[in-house]
């Protein structure tokens, strides 16, 4: 099964053994059974994700769409916040007139728990499309019909040839998966059925092979979560060795979606997040890929690259282009490295992400104290070894946890970093502990390719000098946690197959 | 589409968690969905404001984060392991299990679960808050329900001068904690002791205190209602029903006049403090007056789109202090229909016979489509959320972010009640038409 037989998305934990608790050292990762961690499981949890929200971040970022939330009123509740978070992506695309998407709740109540929403959100599609003609709908399962029985795809199968509107649907009720990565694939099944699958006008045919002279032209996996610069500087890397992107789908329209059945290749920007679409352009349209690495910090830009142009022949001028950029951003960092030189940082973020990123600190002579990713799944395995080797053999904590800061603020208080490096929602708890913290990533700076390992020196570099708001901070305000809570392991309310939870 | 909301202004009864959060050392504990805490903090904290997670807010929530296991086993074991673990954990003196739709619809017997840990002296206690049972006003009052059956205890003698102040609710309102600190103070001019459950203060401890209040102060047009009816059922303590959140001198007088009967208070001593505070409020309005009437900076009509706190309370300053022409107000909450009648009644009764047409409902599209049939030839004052900046722009009006969700500002302490709230907006509102060509 994939993405075009599937008739919903199965969840991680399932599709790629995927594991969302567990506590241990960068050295062992990989080396325990992965069926064993994917029943990990906590006896004290703090609340986390869903994967309504990925699904949600990835889709609104399609121009002119139409949200529909089929379920209570609260499940639509992040909407006028993602709104204005995609709305300042577009300011930053150089669009500040994009529309906003337009929002709606079917608001289940008590009533309709009893005799079901299939008839009102079936009006509801209808209506929106007909009084709003959006570019397309959008619309998302919840827990609450899901457990009453309401048949979406009964529903969208029933309206889709009343409205000549492409309709996205997506099963993302939050209680059918632990791992909210899953969402990432809901979107991606969505946007596929939607622009592709089910489109109007049927999938477009294969394309033939490329002729003689005609560049290449590879699909780049975008991130919801990717600012314009980073587009930017992954499409003049690419160009400068010869190579045309196709870069989608966040941000695309029905067009460019479309258009990336077209592709030579199909790179991704994180293996992780992109596996379930890359294997459908794979096997619907043989488009072969590149799924390894992130091209953050010069080793794994530098391999992300190579792996591209050997598809092409490209090596050569991909070398050349690399000594080149190497060189001038190495030279760059040069006047942040005193200050760098060192520095123990503790990491925060989705797994991908927060390993490739801890390559880059180690490239600006920093060293890695502690980990914390929010799933572990195959990926990302192997670039724990090479972060310990890259530091002499010096291993260090790792956390697999959706979010679950008393694990986190634990840690911290036992590996004391000297700079905290976390995704939103991270920084402020490791902020009120008084130590330095920078974002991981903000859709307004550079992160990937060669601007960005020099931007992020030099955003550590900046925090480092002035970090008096976070002690000041850190002095002022009380923890939420039993001092007691401190003096255990960080991961004691980890149950695994072989112990349960000591604290337990 | 009839029940479909399109820009939502509020979330779901499990919201009332954030009023939980509210009340220092007081720990929320979600039996739902690994997602519904996310999206409603996100949602009323911050998309509002930016009101930050507090103490125990946010991602660090006790949830037991159910999935398809305890949806079709039922979750109570889960529960039961998640309260036990969070009595081991986290620092407080309050536990409230709060339910979503899951648990609801699969019938988790929580009440038990909770009972068991009370029995054993945990203070736990739990509200069934499935976000299909209604919206966050209604999940706040059902929580107010639970802790007083399941937590306050009789006090024995009343405490003379204490009053429970009961009024905007926390989160819901980005400006909820300047409000409560504004109206505590002017029930402290007049020689009250306020008794403010929620925000900086003695969190549990000031809710412990509860039964042992000289009355209830319910600043509210409806919400909290049933809440002090049934504080006065159980404890006997009368309280007081003011139904507008006082915005300038005009009603915050009232205001004060009011609460000093209630309380026994002798006339001179609320109208020594009025006097002190007009003096100084009146100062600043002077100064105004030369930029609203010299340079005529006026906005054309107003419309809030708000909640019926600030909706009513927003519309009497603007109309009777300072002196604008109400055009059309939105209250965007699900009022019950019993309580409309006495909102009615608040909106017929402003100064120089003027009156307001009054919709209610929580569809933004209404809103939209509402404002954009009528016709307006001046410049309109658009005082609502940030969703309504998009019409506010199309209409080429004035648009001040007062009501959930406010994107487009930070709310620390600021607040708009009272006198000094008065003096606040009327700066925003100033701001917002002189920088509009700036």
């Amino acid at each position: 099964m994939g993405l075009k037989h599937d008739k919903v998305v199965p969840g991680r934990e399932d599709r790629v053994a995927a594991c969302m608790a567990h506590g241990g050292c960068a050295s062992g990762m990989g080396k325990q059974d992965k069926i064993c961690l994917k029943n990990n499981e906590r006896t004290f949890s703090q609340a986390g994700l869903c994967q309504l929200l990925p699904t949600l971040g990835m889709l609104l970022t399609l121009p002119d769409t139409a949200v529909i939330v089929h379920g209570a009123i609260g499940c639509g509740s992040t909407g006028f916040g993602m709104n204005t978070a995609i709305r300042l992506h577009h300011v930053l695309r150089g669009n500040p007139n994009a529309k906003d998407s337009l929002w709606f709740t079917t608001n289940l109540d008590e009533s309709d728990v009893v005799h079901g929403g299939e008839q009102r959100l079936e009006e509801t599609i209808l209506t929106v499309a007909e009084k709003y003609r959006p570019q397309s709908i959008i619309v998302l399962q919840t827990c609450t019909p899901s457990i009453i029985g309401d048949d979406l795809v009964g529903v969208i199968e029933k309206v889709r040839p009343l409205i000549d509107i492409p309709l996205l649907y997506s099963h993302c009720e939050g209680f059918k998966t632990k791992v909210w990565a899953t969402g990432y694939d809901v979107a991606f099944y969505a946007i596929v059925h939607g622009f592709i699958e089910k489109d109007k006008e049927g999938p477009p045919p294969k394309k033939g092979p490329r002729q003689p002279g005609e560049r290449p032209v590879v699909n780049v996996i975008n991130l919801a979560s990717m600012g314009k610069p980073d587009e930017i500087e992954i499409e003049r890397l690419l160009n400068e060795i010869g190579i045309d992107v196709v870069i989608g789908p966040n941000f695309a329209n029905r067009e460019t979606v479309r258009r990336m059945t077209q592709a030579d290749l199909t790179v991704s920007v994180c293996p992780t997040h992109d596996d379930y679409l890359v294997d459908y352009l794979h096997t619907e349209y043989g488009i072969p890929f590149v799924l390894k690495d992130m091209p953050i910090g010069l080793a794994n830009t530098r391999n992300w690259l190579l792996d591209i142009a050997r598809h092409f022949g490209l090596e050569k001028k991909a070398e050349e282009l690399i000594e080149r950029e190497e060189s001038k951003a190495r030279q760059a960092v040069q006047r942040f490295l005193p200050a760098l030189k060192g520095i123990k940082v503790f990491i925060s973020a989705g797994e991908f992400r927060a390993v490739v990123t801890g390559g880059l600190f180690q490239e600006l002579g920093m060293e890695i104290v502690g980990l914390r990713s929010y799933h572990h799944d195959e990926f990302g395995t192997e670039f724990y070894e090479q972060l310990v080797r890259a530091q002499q053999g010096k291993d260090f904590p790792v956390d697999i946890a959706n979010f679950q800061p008393f694990e986190l603020i634990n840690l911290l208080q036992k590996v004391k970093p000297d700079l905290f490096c976390g995704h939103v929602y991270d920084n402020g708890w490791a902020a009120k502990l008084g130590y330095p913290t920078i974002t991981i990533f903000r859709i307004f700076d550079h992160y990937v390719g060669y601007r960005g390992f020099y931007e992020v020196a030099k955003k550590a570099a900046r925090n480092l000098r002035n970090p008096s708001f976070q002690k000041r901070l850190g002095e002022n305000v009380g923890s939420a946690y039993r001092p007691e809570w401190y003096q255990q392991s960080p991961f004691a309310y980890i149950k695994t197959d072989a112990s349960p939870a000591a604290a337990a | 589409m009839a029940g479909v909301i399109e820009q939502i202004r509020n979330v779901c009864a499990l919201g009332a968690l954030q009023s939980v959060v509210a009340i220092e050392r007081a720990i929320p504990i979600i039996h739902a969905g690994p997602g519904c805490g996310q999206k409603l903090w996100s949602g009323l904290s911050n998309g509002n404001g930016f009101q930050g997670a507090g103490y125990v807010g946010g991602h660090s929530v006790p949830c037991t984060n159910a999935t398809e296991q305890e949806v079709v086993f039922g979750g109570e074991e889960k529960l039961r392991e998640t309260v036990a673990n969070t009595l081991k954990v986290m620092d407080g003196d309050l536990f409230v299990i709060l339910t979503g739709c899951t648990s609801d619809i699969v019938g988790d017997d929580v009440g038990e679960v909770a009972r068991s840990f009370r029995s054993s002296g945990a203070p736990v206690v739990y509200v069934e808050t499935g976000g299909f049972k209604g919206d966050n006003y209604f999940g706040h009052e059902l929580l107010w329900d639970a802790l007083i059956d399941q937590f306050l205890e009789p006090a024995g003698k009343a405490e003379p001068g204490l009053v429970n102040l009961f009024s905007v609710l926390p989160y819901q309102d980005p400006y909820w904690t300047g409000t409560l600190h504004t109206i505590a103070g002017l029930l402290r001019s007049i020689g009250l002791i306020p008794n403010v459950i929620y925000g900086p203060g003695e969190g549990v401890a000031s809710l412990r205190k509860v039964p042992k209040a000289q009355f209830n102060l319910l600043l509210s047009p409806w919400v909290g209602l049933k809440t002090v009816q049934r504080l006065e059922e159980k404890f006997g303590t009368p309280y007081l029903h003011y139904p507008t959140l006082p915005i300038g001198a005009t009603e915050t007088g009232k205001f004060l006049r009011a609460v000093g009967v209630q309380a026994g208070i002798p006339s001179e001593t609320v109208e020594e403090a009025i006097r002190r505070e007009e003096a100084r409020y009146y100062y600043y309005v002077e100064r105004s007056a030369d930029l609203l009437f010299e340079t005529r900076f006026l906005p054309g009509h107003f419309v809030t789109v708000a909640d019926s706190f600030y909706a009513l309370g927003l519309t009497k300053f603007l109309i009777n202090d300072l002196g604008l022409i109400p055009e059309v107000q939105f209250v965007t909450e699900a009022v019950p229909e019993q309580y409309r009648p006495l909102i009615d009644a608040e909106f017929a009764r402003f100064d120089e016979g003027l009156v307001s047409p009054v919709h209610y409902g929580a569809d933004g599209g209404t809103v939209r489509d509402e404002l954009a049939r009528r016709t307006f030839r001046e410049r309109p004052l658009i005082l609502g959320s940030s969703w309504d900046r998009v019409t506010a722009r199309k209409l080429n009006g004035y648009p001040l972010s007062v009501a959930m969700p406010v994107s487009d500002r930070l709310v620390l302490s600021r607040t708009y009640a009272g006198y000094e709230g008065a003096l606040r907006l009327t700066e925003d509102i100033y701001s917002v038409i002189l920088s509009s060509f700036q």
